[in-house]
């Protein structure tokens, strides 16, 4: 105790006043930083540099064309390592086990590719868009039969996740997982189930003041009766004598009698090109890059920019990113938890071997609850600051960060401490060094000397630590910045 | 030892430093409230009809042909409540406390205004204020705007990975997953400095950081008090769930007397369109038992608990399909405490006979800020309802509680 006492006075003594200085806001990042920050899971060293080299502009455009980024070593060691991930769901049930049993190896194949994407693919943006669009169609991983079909429904939204809305909207419609997931595989004309035809409508278009009724909650139902997937191959098909054959009306627009698949695919058709469904997806991006209150005049332009492409996410991506809203809105965003651990090993170019790393880290995730794909409720994980920070969720986060730098957090992670000093030898060049690769924005004058304080551990700041301390040193310094609020915006 | 060492003595260097700028009850634990008021919300839409069964009324049976659960006395029928409604076999755990007066029933109950989306409902009655917009904060944290207290940090609490709509507001709150996972664990020999140099680096203002600062001042306080090791009693048997963990924790808080006035936790899982019997079984049986071991550990200190069940609509009176129920209406709510004035099922019943329906639904005849009023009225000794339940003119219930 007497020690504790005699550093804090010590501290006090040495930069005194400069404690109130904490009251500072967080500074802004410069416009590169935040757009590295907001479509990425944190910027690695290479990435800054090249980002660097190209300009803004031109790093924006080299990440919204994900195709043109070779990811081909990820996508084959992924490949090689998750035998279950271009299996179709018959294989999977085939190759898991008895059908009671729950398919371990597809689940935890499916979260170990998240991950490691999230960590270490160049596709970066992409990967961030993966994930918006997997909240946005959510279903939970554990529910019944969705654990031998998401791995497809994964697929199907990998496909057009930098696409056009319509194709992705197509697909989640036919996608088993989510047939099962909101009932729609037993909607039938004898009687209907309005599971998915409401969260059809108030969570993936058209929003829930879209300007749809209770009425049309029941309509649309009718309209995708006979939807659903084949019981042995668990395939889409769609069973003409279990469709509801009679009229409907939809939002005013009438559904002709006799007809089939048409009603179901009118109603895609119709809510994909609404001003609702426009407004509502151009909402949720803003608020997902910008800010948690995002501003209405952005989200006009791009609900503009959604009605005059079709739906092209390139393009809402593009106006968004470039637009004076985004520039101006560092510190509007926060890391939720698989950002926050994500990027946490990417900037410390921390290394992922072995065979337990994936299980420690979904144990982290799952006490931040925030498992990939496991939002118990459709309308996917929520985006906002206030959900993801409360007393537990930081203790969370800083448990995380204290394991992480103290080599515990699993035998199969480990940072190279030394590599990431790059030759700094005094407290100041070490919090110089570290703060650079994991805020990339200067700190609070305040914050940066009570950092230099800890690291020079009463010598003066210019003078070298001691080499036999450098690296505990360093690694409080390491410690104490991915627990810091800077390091919890995004 | 270490940690309380390290608060006392930011507690002496305090007054120097950013510290000086929180308010002086940060990192206090408080007097022992008067009363405290747990929340617990089924999120997803609980069948109420299932819950609490109208065994009487034939057309329960008709228009729940294959999900109906059996008269009283019927194999895996209701339990008998008053010759009218029957409880579910699997909420057999909470008879007792029925027996004993300490569990009231309110079978028709949810919000004024409809809404059949979930996140709408939730938000509405989290919010306490029937649109979107307009009102941000949550009803408990204006509560505690409105009725100041001395207790400390832990006066409002969240159990669970988020803290519920309810409590979001300026009054601040503590979020709370698991009381052995609320510390910092750190094997280098210089943690409390490093803790220390965290701490330094949050500044008292914004929810995010604020939210960090009382982390460090609840983690000092239980860890003085050692509550995880606190036993449970009586022989309560939670079940071994989230919600069973969640309530054991929250029962060792209240036993700490670290002041909890309000607290809220949720138990999830409740929207059962399809194969809704063996779902509602599992978690009938879930909330029945754990509500019921929270009652048992927590003993005599029940007659300063009170415990509300709420969620955000029931169900369609006609089943679907499918085995299940589409979003519907009215739900029931429980209150159960020794403040409740039990073994009677409240409000007008409104039946299903289908002319008394609202769009094929059951009505809605208890708005549920009533029940929760009229609990902040007695129990809970404030009744600023125009503060806590913003536009809201009608009355509390009138004996579902005791001051």
């Amino acid at each position: 105790m007497a020690s504790v006492l005699i550093r804090r006075d010590l501290i006090s003594q040495m930069i005194g006043a400069q404690f109130s200085a904490t009251s500072e806001p967080v500074s802004s990042f410069e416009p590169l930083e935040l757009l590295l920050s907001r479509i990425s899971y944190g910027a690695r060293q290479f990435e800054v540099d090249a980002a660097k080299r190209v300009g803004y502009q031109d790093y924006l455009e080299y990440q919204l064309a994900p195709e043109a980024i070779d990811n081909t070593s990820l996508e084959n060691a992924i490949a090689t390592s998750f035998k279950t991930l271009k299996m179709s769901a018959a294989e999977i049930f085939a190759s898991n086990g008895p059908r009671s049993t729950m398919p371990f190896q597809a689940i935890s194949e499916l979260r170990g590719a998240t991950l490691l994407r999230q960590v270490y693919s160049p596709r970066q943006l992409y990967e961030v868009m993966v994930e918006f669009w997997s909240d946005h169609f959510s279903v939970q991983h554990t529910d019944g039969l969705v654990q031998w079909l998401k791995t497809g429904d994964d697929l199907a939204i990998r496909k057009h996740a930098m696409g056009k809305f319509r194709d992705l909207l197509n697909d989640n419609a036919r996608s088993p997982a989510m047939l099962f997931y909101l009932d729609n595989y037993v909607n039938v004309a004898t009687g209907p189930n309005e599971n998915y035809s409401r969260e059809l409508m108030e969570l993936h278009t058209l929003g829930v003041n879209g300007g749809y009724t209770e009425q049309d909650v029941k309509e649309v139902a009718r309209a995708f009766t006979g939807w659903t997937f084949t019981r042995d191959t668990y395939v889409f098909s769609f069973v003409p004598r279990q469709h509801d054959a009679n009229a409907k009306t939809v939002l005013g627009r009438a559904l002709p009698a006799r007809r089939g698949m048409e009603d179901g695919q009118d109603v895609l058709d119709l809510l994909a090109s609404h001003p609702s469904t426009a407004k509502f997806i151009a909402t949720k991006l803003v608020r997902k890059f910008v800010s948690d209150t995002p501003p209405s005049a952005l989200i006009d332009k791009v609900a503009d920019v959604f009605l005059r492409t079709g739906g092209e996410i390139r393009a809402m991506l593009r106006t968004i990113l470039l637009s004076n809203e985004f520039i101006a809105s560092s510190n509007q965003k926060t890391k939720r938890p698989q950002e926050f651990v994500a990027s946490a090993l990417r900037v410390t170019e921390a290394r992922l071997t072995g065979e337990t790393y994936g299980r420690q880290l979904n144990s982290r995730l799952e006490q931040f609850g925030h498992t990939w794909f496991m939002w118990p409720a459709p309308n996917g994980y929520p985006d906002n600051s206030n959900y993801w920070f409360n007393t537990s969720a930081w203790i969370n986060r800083w448990n995380f960060a204290y394991a992480m730098t103290e080599g515990t957090l699993d035998r199969g992670i480990t940072v190279d401490l030394n590599a990431l000093l790059a030759g700094a030898q005094t407290a100041e060049q070490v919090v110089n060094a570290l703060s650079l690769r994991m805020l990339r924005r200067p700190m609070a004058n305040g914050d940066r000397a009570a950092l230099i304080s800890l690291a020079s551990n009463g010598k003066a700041s210019f003078e070298a630590i001691p080499a036999a301390e450098r690296m505990a040193r360093a690694s409080e310094v390491l410690a104490v910045l991915l627990s810091s609020r800077y390091f919890n915006y995004r | 030892m270490n940690a309380l060492n390290r608060r006392n003595f930011i507690k002496v260097a305090g007054s120097a430093s950013v510290l000086a700028a929180a308010p002086i009850n940060l990192y206090a634990t408080g007097a022992a409230p008067k009363h405290t008021l747990v929340i617990v919300y089924q999120r997803g839409g609980m069948d109420g009809l299932s819950a609490v069964v109208p065994y009487t009324e034939n057309d329960y049976y008709t228009r729940r042909a294959s999900i109906s659960v059996p008269r009283p006395g019927a194999a895996g029928g209701v339990l008998d409540l008053d010759g009218k409604f029957g409880l579910h076999p699997a909420l057999s755990a909470l008879k007792p406390f029925w027996d004993r007066r300490q569990l009231a029933v309110v079978p028709a109950a949810g919000l004024i205004t409809p809404s059949r989306s979930h996140f709408d409902a939730q938000d509405f009655m989290e919010r306490a204020w029937m649109a979107q917009g307009g009102v941000f904060t949550g009803w408990l944290n204006r509560h505690m705007s409105s009725a100041p207290s001395s207790a400390g940090t832990f006066r409002g609490v969240g159990v669970g990975t988020a803290v519920a709509r309810s409590l979001s507001g300026p009054e601040p709150t503590i979020g709370l997953s698991s009381i052995n996972s609320f510390t910092v664990q750190s094997r280098s020999t210089r943690k409390d400095t490093s803790l220390d140099t965290l701490e330094a680096t949050f500044s008292p203002v914004g929810l995010m950081e604020g939210s960090a600062l009382r982390a460090f001042g609840a983690i000092d306080a239980l860890s003085s008090k050692n509550l995880g090791a606190l036993p449970v009693e009586n022989s309560a048997a939670y079940p071994g769930t989230e919600f069973g963990r969640r309530l054991t924790d929250l029962a060792r808080l209240i036993k700490g007397d670290i002041g909890v006035e309000v607290a809220a936790v949720d138990i999830g899982g409740w929207d059962t369109h399809d194969n809704q019997p063996a779902r509602l079984q599992t978690l009938l049986t879930e909330l029945g038992n754990g509500l019921a071991a929270f009652a048992t550990d927590l003993g005599t200190r029940m007659n300063q608990v009170t415990v509300i069940t709420m969620t955000e609509f029931g169900r369609r009176v006609q089943q679907n399909a499918s085995n299940g129920t589409d979003h519907g209406r009215a739900s029931v709510m429980f209150a159960l405490g020794g403040k409740v004035i039990g073994k009677q099922i409240y409000g007008e019943w409104p039946t299903l006979a289908s002319n008394r329906l609202e769009d094929g639904d059951l009505r809605v005849t208890t708005d549920y800020r009533a029940v929760l009023a009229e609990a902040l009225a007695k129990p809970m000794g404030s009744s600023k309802f125009s503060d806590v339940f913003p536009g809201w003119t009608a009355a509390p219930t009138q004996g579902l509680f005791i001051s």
